[in-house]
């Protein structure tokens, strides 16, 4: 008769496990909290990264569209007044898009036919490749080769057969290696030669187009030309080989108009009163007014307004003040009369039998004062020139004002998004410093690594803190297995209690690290960041990163788990 | 599930009974330790029987190995040679799993340090074996408290262990010894650290449990009025059982086991 009927052990229901462990880490709270904290710290880091480099990235997209339309001015600025010498032709041809714009302002200014253009395409192709070469060789390396000749004029000096012979005896000496076979460049050479009167003929072209730019762009900087001339006029650019597209006329003329008018605004400030009065608003000595202050303060309609004004006097000025000298003129011309016609009838007084002496001495009076008051008038006219030439030369700057206070509103907000742009622009380039555009996530390989190396510091940071739960709770897991619990629960309560620990600490750490990217990417790139935050991508990280904190923590609880697992039973019984 | 409840029922004798069936067999049971150099010998063989309802009380000086034929007899380590049976199963033959549910519902262990688990209260502590033996919680509960009310700390039931003494955390570790009514008690000198009193409450309870319950009892004690209450005595030495007495024996010796037994 067999009493014990030995069967397998029952597993135990996960809720069950799930309330053990509870109850268990409400005891350990302090050493939970630690794991916690560890946990939350890498997952913060995590996150944060990811989400600043995820900020970065839209910030950099969206500053892209940003400065779009003022990199079009900028560009067709420089196209109608800077031409371009022969290295930038290469590199424009060696990236030339066949049919494109270039390649049909380039098919004209040289009179090119497409397979032309194509041949030019490849010899700038090689060209460049040719080029690096050169351009990694020393000073002492370069000069056996080539003499003194640098850029394409080495192609021109390879020409003759002399300087071929001496290249030719002096490459082997060097460590470099040409990076086409010499016969290769040989044939290079005299495609390269074959197809420079094609280069020249564009540089002409473009030259004389350049020219004739000017002839219709006239006096004024070239901006001042985009922001002032009709679409009709502008496009008539298209007439030299340029080659506008419609749309960006509009684009160019709109650009070109803010920065007119951010430089209208910013001359005013050369008129001493402006000055003076700007100073007086904010409370400023005259020295400390800088044009910052100046665009702040008409950024708003009672600034702007106040601006127009300013500038409405400074004008009127000269005006009041020629009126006024014609006054004066008046005034002493009437003087003079005054006098001419005293003096007469002084004459004819004192020339009379019988002078009425009481006529003559107030006749005299009068004349006297007549006579002051020319003189009077004559000082001021000679005091009014100079006054005048003052407040012409006051005017003069701001003589092409012609906003309204909405424009300058609108101008003022134009030059404070420039100038954010501007530092989120140096901002972005200084996160995305070594940071390769196929980096995993927008990260660089060094915060790659930085990541890495959190995650393992906090592997081990957790894996040391369950061992040390474990070896303290030795006594308790053994009674446990004498009680009947199985290897299994042991592994899966200690590896459960790890992830709840990890679960807390992910969710705290992925706030976190939320709130602190937030707040990196604000202090970098402003409202940009803000406006530009791809919430739908960082909760999606988020979650990456809880379920990675939990990863971590599971991970981390293997080996504790499993040092746990195979403790002896017996272990109970030990006294210490 | 075919529950071994007849245990319960089972009358237990004053003087061992050569029909009753024997509940523990071990046969030429060795066990040493090696710690490097050094092999410790800690049982050099032992063929003992213990027969079901059984009272049986273990008696030895310190370092002879008591602890040791414990772990074998309870499946709580294996032996370096010969063999354990608990009701004629070989527990070498057993595996992890099914070592676990040996543990969990045929033996159940009093240590000297109670062992109970600091974090859970009273009752939850007497249901933790029931949990592992998957009783419906409600059940356990219930079950628990008459448990509890047996060992007298029905009232405590809330308690965490900090806040009981030493005979009452005992006691709850004889409750939860008795969970899935085993049919054997392994008692590693459950009254080492409490006063003479307290130690000889326990002893009551345990013998309690075995008339009433008919549960086997092994026990550890240095306790000669445990002993002459005890069926028979195993005097062990050296790793070895020196010398087996009768309950007849017994009430004859007393007075000189009190003597030989201070140390
Ligand atoms: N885990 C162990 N490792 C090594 N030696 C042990 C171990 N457990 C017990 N021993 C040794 O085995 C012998 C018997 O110990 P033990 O069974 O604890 O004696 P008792 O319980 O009778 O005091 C002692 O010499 C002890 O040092
Ligand atoms: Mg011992």
């Amino acid at each position: 008769m067999k009493q014990i009927d030995v069967k397998n052990q029952k597993r135990l229901s996960m809720k069950r496990c799930f309330d053990l462990v509870i109850s268990g880490v409400q005891f350990r709270l302090f050493r939970a909290a630690i794991t916690v904290a560890i946990v939350a710290l890498a997952v913060a880091f995590l996150m944060t990264m990811l989400t600043e480099s995820l900020t970065a990235r839209e910030v950099a997209r969206a500053m892209e569209t940003e400065t779009a339309p003022r990199e079009l001015l900028l560009y067709w600025v420089d196209r109608v007044t800077n031409p371009m010498g022969p290295a930038e032709l290469t590199d424009e041809l060696a990236a030339i898009d066949v049919g494109g714009p270039r390649w049909r302002e380039f098919a004209t200014w040289g009179s090119l036919r497409d397979e032309q253009l194509t041949t030019l395409k490849d010899v700038a192709q090689s060209q460049l490749e040719y080029r690096e070469f050169f351009s990694g060789l020393d000073e002492g390396e370069i000069r056996p080769l080539v003499g003194r000749a640098r850029g394409h004029r080495i192609y021109e000096h390879l020409q003759t057969g002399e300087n071929w012979e001496r290249f030719v005896t002096e490459l082997p000496n060097l460590n470099t290696q040409l990076p086409t076979s010499q016969a290769e460049f040989e044939s290079f050479l005299s495609d390269w030669k074959d197809t420079q009167p094609l280069r020249q003929a564009i540089i002409a072209g473009q030259s004389q187009a350049i020219a004739k730019a000017e002839e219709v762009i006239g006096d004024p900087a070239p901006t001042e030309f985009f922001a002032t001339a009709e679409p009709e006029t502008i496009l008539q650019l298209e007439t030299f080989g340029y080659v506008l597209p419609k749309d960006s006329v509009e684009t160019i003329r709109e650009q070109a108009g803010l920065v007119r008018h951010v430089r209208l605004i910013e001359r005013t400030l050369m008129v001493g009163v402006i000055k003076n009065r700007l100073a007086g608003e904010r409370n400023a000595a005259t020295a400390e007014v800088t044009a910052d202050m100046l665009f702040d303060h008409v950024d708003g309609s009672t600034g702007a307004e106040w601006l127009v004004e300013q500038v409405t006097y400074v004008r009127q000025q000269p005006i009041e003040i020629r009126q006024r000298i014609e006054n004066v003129k008046a005034e002493l011309a009437k003087q003079r009369e005054i006098i001419t016609d005293k003096q007469e009838t002084l004459a004819e007084l004192q020339a009379a039998d019988d002078p009425d002496e009481q006529e003559i001495a107030s006749t005299k009076e009068r004349l006297a004062a007549a006579r002051q008051a020319a003189a009077g008038a004559q000082r001021k006219l000679n005091k009014l020139p100079k006054e005048l030439a003052a407040a012409e030369a006051d005017a003069q700057p701001v003589a092409a004002f012609d906003i309204g206070a909405e424009r300058i509103v609108t101008a003022a907000d134009y030059r404070e998004d420039q100038k954010s742009l501007r530092d989120v622009e140096s901002s972005i380039v200084a996160a995305t410093v070594g940071t390769s555009a196929s980096g995993f996530l927008g990260f660089s390989t060094r915060t790659m690594w930085l990541v890495i190396v959190s995650f393992v510091v906090c592997v081990v940071g957790i894996a040391n803190a369950m061992l040390m739960s474990v070896t303290e709770r030795f006594r308790e897991i053994a009674t446990m297995k004498c009680l009947g619990a199985t290897d299994g629960f042991i592994m899966i309560n200690f590896i459960l209690e790890s992830c709840m620990q990890g679960l807390a600490g992910g969710l705290i750490g992925t706030v976190l690290g939320l709130l602190l990217g937030l707040l990196r990417g604000w202090a970098g790139y402003g409202f940009m960041a803000l406006s530009n935050f791809p919430l739908s991508q960082v909760l999606a990280i988020g979650g990456v990163s809880l379920v990675m904190g939990i990863v971590l923590s599971a991970i981390a609880a293997v080996y504790p788990a499993w040092v746990a697992a195979r403790l002896a039973p017996m272990e109970a019984m030990r006294i210490e | 599930m075919e529950e071994s409840t007849t245990t319960s029922t089972a009358p237990a004798t004053g003087r061992p009974d050569e029909e009753k069936p024997v509940i523990i067999r071990t046969r030429d049971l060795k066990k040493h330790y090696i710690m490097g150099e050094v092999t410790t010998k800690a049982l050099r063989g032992i063929d003992s029987e213990v027969h079901r309802g059984e009272f049986i009380s273990i008696l030895g000086p310190s370092g002879s190995g008591k602890s040791t034929f414990f772990n074998m007899i309870g499946g709580l380590d294996s032996p370096t040679a010969g063999r354990v049976f608990i009701d004629e199963v070989d527990v070498a033959q057993l595996n992890a799993v099914e070592l676990a549910f040996l543990r969990c519902r045929k033996i159940g262990y009093i240590f000297q340090t109670y062992n109970l688990v600091q974090y859970m209260t009273c009752i939850e502590n007497v249901t933790v074996p029931m949990a592992f033996a998957g009783v419906d919680p409600d059940e356990a509960r219930e079950r628990g408290m008459r448990l509890l009310d047996l060992v007298g700390l029905k009232e405590r039931w809330f308690h965490k262990p900090i806040e009981m003494s030493g005979g009452q955390q005992q006691r709850t570790a004889i409750a939860r010894s008795m969970a899935n009514n085993p049919m054997i008690l392994l008692c590693d000198e459950p009254t080492g650290n409490l006063d003479l009193k307290t130690g000889q409450e326990i002893h009551e309870l345990l013998v309690r449990l075995n008339k009433e319950h008919g549960v086997t009892i092994l026990c550890v004690t240095h306790d000669h009025r445990l002993i002459k209450l005890s069926d028979r005595i195993f005097w062990i030495r050296d790793g070895g059982i020196e010398r087996i007495a009768e309950q007849h024996e017994i009430q004859v010796e007393t007075g000189a086991i009190g003597g030989e037994e201070h140390e």
